[in-house]
């Protein structure tokens, strides 16, 4: 699947931050990118992503962080894929990473930040 | 989580950032602490002299900044006669030099003197600023008029290396309108004339070391209603001339002598000099502190400042370190905090830079790994503002290839946004030559900054040595590939050949995705370029597509695309007559020039095209005439890159004419001739100033050069490939374009250049100019030994 096929939400807290994954997604060339400050705010555009589409989600948030939305996520049927994001340990990372695949979602992969074009297109589309 | 900034969260997201970006705790004065002994005395003395300037000279750890914070605490209370209520503080860093000092004496000024400070604000935050008469001649304008203030300039001391951060001060200190007083504190003597002046005629007072020095009564209320600590007089005296009188040092000690050390033994392992004994005095110190605090102290050494977030990633989230951090921002004297909801702190000044200094030696691999964590911490949950320090820290631990990721994926809107594009160059100019040529990001960017300085042959030997660099993957900023970055890059700025960037602009689009914010501005440029060479639909069509792709946008672009469509749009309403939407869209390519960093930026010349252009389709020559002449004002020792200078002339030519003004004809006229001179292809510049000419009735003579308007962009493009070596096939790839296509375009181009070979056509192009001549086109540097990226600057 094309990444201009592609939905991707960006769950992240920071506007800055948000805004610069978000720039460097639509550079790569993803089809359209929409944006969550929390996993509440996510949760609300979920019914707009199909199975192909990706879930970009921030470990660390204030209001519901990114293991309770991952939580909340695959208690769903179907639903977006998951790439998890974190600039915590790469212990944290990889726990993260588990307890999702445990849970039952597709997990694309678990990137450290800073989130670089090269490791956002390594998980978005493997080669 | 807590983020580092507060600038990044909840601000509109189309919001134009005014003014270099500054972390608030920057113009945070320290705030009162119980610890500190009140210098009544001092204070008294500095409101008793009636002094305008005030001088702290002193090293560090003797309280300056105390004693300023405390005077400014006092302000509030004073009667107007003994000085100004009303207090801005500034603590200034090693990276105010220059116009950006001055960036951030206006932010804190801002809010105690009000929009007067705006202009000069914007007029600071831009590259091309004129120092003199932009920024400082209208912040003492703005003073003439503001109630009194009081502006303090703490740490004065690391700006003054700066020779023109250093002439400024000269220039302003000598000019400080009357009712206002600065303030400033240093740990040298600022050795400025202007202060020996003001010294002279009474007017300044100088706070001394000596005059700073504890006597044994401060340091006997110091110890015991700071600290709880009661010694005998004797005890309090002999301490107090041990250190002589030096506060930070007196606080070590008695950090010492609350754990149980008598006086004596403390006094005992002092050495002579200053730095040993503060040095000795903090090791005492950390030896007495659990190793948790010790650890966060000497970890920490390597920020300047820092939240409780930060210090957990620099040293791990255990409750060991977050009591560490709990208990000394509560209660040592050695953490100040920089902000009122004490998010922010730092570590005192003198012992940071003991241990600092002391771990970089001691353990460097250890400061490395240190800094690394930090910038990352800065890159990931910073805003705007932090990125310097994200920068700062790469570049300290010298993790060259994250520091060159980081300002090639900000590279271009950094290059494009007034106050950050001096912060590219100033990355880029910390980067070891050898790196540079090394990697192609980073040669990227110097292509970019010699682009925007208009050197086009500097721009392309960059993007060649990138080339060379092979790069595989994409670019920091998501762009596919080098490749398709550097066809962007060449098509934002034509120099003197329009046909090249709008082949480059073509090529660029073919592959940009839609929603790349770049897109709007290669789509914005390629209106601008197609505009100057008259092909008018084509210009409206891009006009449009850039508009639409910028309003899609979910943030602000780069400035040019808030302005530049409307501007081009505007210039194709007048050249159809249609005054009514030239006009409109004119005055709205304005507004939005003016909500932006580039309104006072030569780079948005098209507006003043424009603007020029509908008012003299609607009557108003004169108002057009005075909107050029404005606009050229401001390209002094500007290099155009993108024909905007003799584009305005010729709108300058238009006005005069309509006026009825043959010789301000001329004379526009043959400035932009001199300035095209062998111009490549500047489209229907040349043509369009020859009818302007004609229209004053002029003899044919000044008819613009020879250039067979027939040949289309295509054709010059493919004309230019033929003067170089390569098969038509070759040559098709290169422009990717069919070999069926090219040589439909060889065909054309033959027949309208009256010539049946390749030679016949080359040799024809370069006698009409359409093509350089070979010592022009093909550069005999050598290519393997490119200049010190230092010595050409980006």
């Amino acid at each position: 699947m094309s990444l201009a096929e592609r939905t991707v939400l960006v769950v992240e807290d920071h506007e800055f931050q948000r805004q610069t994954i978000r720039r460097i997604l639509s550079t790569l060339g993803v089809g359209a990118v929409l944006e969550a400050a929390d996993g509440a705010a996510a949760l609300e555009h979920l019914d707009a992503l199909h199975d192909d589409d990706v879930l970009l989600c921030d470990l660390d948030m204030p209001g519901m962080d990114g293991r309770e939305l991952l939580r909340r996520i695959a208690g769903r049927s179907g639903g977006p894929a998951v790439v998890i994001a974190s600039g915590l340990s790469a212990e944290v990372l990889e726990a993260a990473e588990d307890r999702a695949r445990a849970d039952g979602l597709t997990v694309l992969g678990a990137v450290r930040k800073p989130l670089t074009a090269r490791r956002l297109l390594g998980v978005l589309q493997p080669t | 989580m807590s983020t580092a900034s507060e600038t990044g969260r909840g601000s509109s997201t189309r919001a134009v950032q005014r003014g270099a970006v500054f972390p608030r705790t920057k113009f945070h004065r320290p705030d009162r602490r119980t610890e500190h002994v009140q210098r009544g005395a001092l204070l008294d003395a500095i409101d008793r002299s009636g002094a305008r300037v005030v001088v702290v000279d002193a090293p560090a750890g003797f309280g300056k900044s105390t004693l300023l914070s405390q005077w400014a605490d006092r302000a509030g209370d004073r009667g107007d006669e003994a000085g100004p209520r009303r207090v801005a503080w500034v603590s200034l860093d090693e990276d105010d030099a220059g116009v950006r000092l001055w960036a951030a004496v206006l932010a804190a000024l801002r809010p105690l003197v009000g929009d007067a400070l705006d202009p000069a604000l914007e007029a600071a935050a831009s590259p091309d600023a004129d120092l003199r008469d932009e920024v400082l001649v209208p912040i003492l304008d703005a003073l003439e008029t503001a109630e009194p203030l009081a502006l303090v300039l703490d740490d004065l001391h690391l700006a003054l290396d700066d020779a023109r951060a250093r002439s400024s001060l000269e220039w302003v200190l000598g000019r400080l309108p009357r009712p206002h007083a600065l303030l400033i504190a240093t740990r040298r003597d600022p050795g400025l004339e202007a202060l020996r002046r003001l010294r002279m005629h009474g007017e300044l007072l100088d706070v001394r070391t000596e005059d700073l020095r504890f006597g044994a009564d401060e340091a006997g209320r110091f110890l015991r209603d700071g600290l709880g600590l009661e010694l005998a007089a004797d005890e309090v005296a002999a301490l107090d001339g041990r250190i002589e009188g030096w506060p930070a040092a007196l606080y070590l000690a008695a950090l010492r002598l609350r754990t149980g050390d008598s006086v004596l033994d403390v006094m005992a392992r002092m050495r002579e000099r200053d730095e040993e004994l503060f040095g000795d005095l903090a090791d005492e110190v950390l030896r007495s502190w659990p190793a948790a605090e010790r650890r966060f102290v000497r970890d920490t050494a390597v920020l300047d400042r820092f939240t409780v977030d930060l210090c957990l990633r620099l040293l791990g989230d255990d409750d060991e370190i977050r009591g560490a951090f709990r208990t000394l921002t509560r209660t040592s004297l050695l953490m100040t905090p920089l902000d009122d909801e004490r998010t922010w702190f730092r570590s005192h000044h003198l012992l940071r830079d003991v241990l600092r200094t002391r771990l970089v030696s001691e353990d460097p691999g250890h400061a490395r790994r240190l800094h690394v964590r930090a910038a990352e911490w800065f890159e990931t949950e910073g805003g705007e503002s932090e990125l310097h320090e994200a920068m700062h820290h790469y570049l300290a631990a010298r993790e060259w290839d994250a520091a060159a990721e980081l300002l090639a994926c900000h590279g271009i809107r950094f290059v494009q946004s007034g106050a950050l594009g001096g912060r590219a160059r100033e990355w880029f100019h910390r980067f070891p030559a050898e790196v540079v040529r090394a990697d192609p990001r980073l040669c990227f960017v110097a292509a970019l900054l010699h682009a925007l300085d208009g050197d086009r042959a500097g721009r392309d030997d960059w993007l060649e040595r990138g080339r060379r660099g092979g790069w595989s993957g994409p670019m920091p900023d998501g762009t596919a590939s080098y490749d398709l970055a550097a066809e962007w890059a060449t098509a934002l700025v034509c120099f003197d050949d329009l046909g090249s960037a709008s082949a480059a602009a073509e090529r660029a689009l073919d592959r940009l995705p839609t929603g790349a914010p770049v897109r709007a501005a290669v789509e914005a440029l390629a209106a601008w370029h197609a505009h100057l060479a008259g092909r008018v639909d084509e210009a409206d069509e891009l006009a449009e597509r850039a508009r639409a792709a910028r309003d899609a946008l979910p943030a602000a672009g780069l400035p040019l695309v808030d302005y530049l469509p409307e501007a081009v749009l505007a210039l194709g309403a007048a050249g159809r007559g249609d005054e009514e939407r030239a006009e409109r869209l004119a005055a709205a390519a304005a507004v939005a020039r003016d909500d932006g960093p580039l309104r006072r930026a030569p780079h948005a010349l098209p507006v003043a095209c424009a603007r020029a252009r509908a008012a003299t389709l609607a009557g108003r020559p004169e108002e057009a005439a005075a909107t050029c002449r404005e606009a050229l004002e401001l390209v002094r020792g500007w290099s155009d890159s993108s024909l905007m200078v003799p584009a305005v002339l010729l709108e300058l030519a238009r006005a005069h004419a309509a006026l009825g003004d043959a010789p301000g004809t001329r004379s526009a006229v043959e400035r932009a001739r001199r300035l095209l001179g062998r111009a490549r292809d500047a489209g229907e510049l040349p043509s369009a100033l020859g009818a302007v000419l004609a229209e004053i009735g002029d003899p044919a003579g000044d008819a613009p050069p020879a250039v067979p308007e027939e040949l289309s962009v295509r054709e010059v493009g493919v004309l230019r490939a033929l003067s170089g070596s390569g098969s038509l096939r070759e040559l098709a790839d290169s422009l990717f374009i069919s070999r069926n296509t090219i040589k439909t375009h060889t065909r054309s181009l033959y027949a309208k250049l009256g010539v049946a070979s390749r030679e016949e056509a080359v040799a024809r192009g370069r006698a009409l100019g359409l093509i350089g001549t070979p010592t022009g086109a093909d550069r005999d540097d050598e290519p393997d030994a490119p200049q010190d990226p230092r010595r050409q600057r980006p």
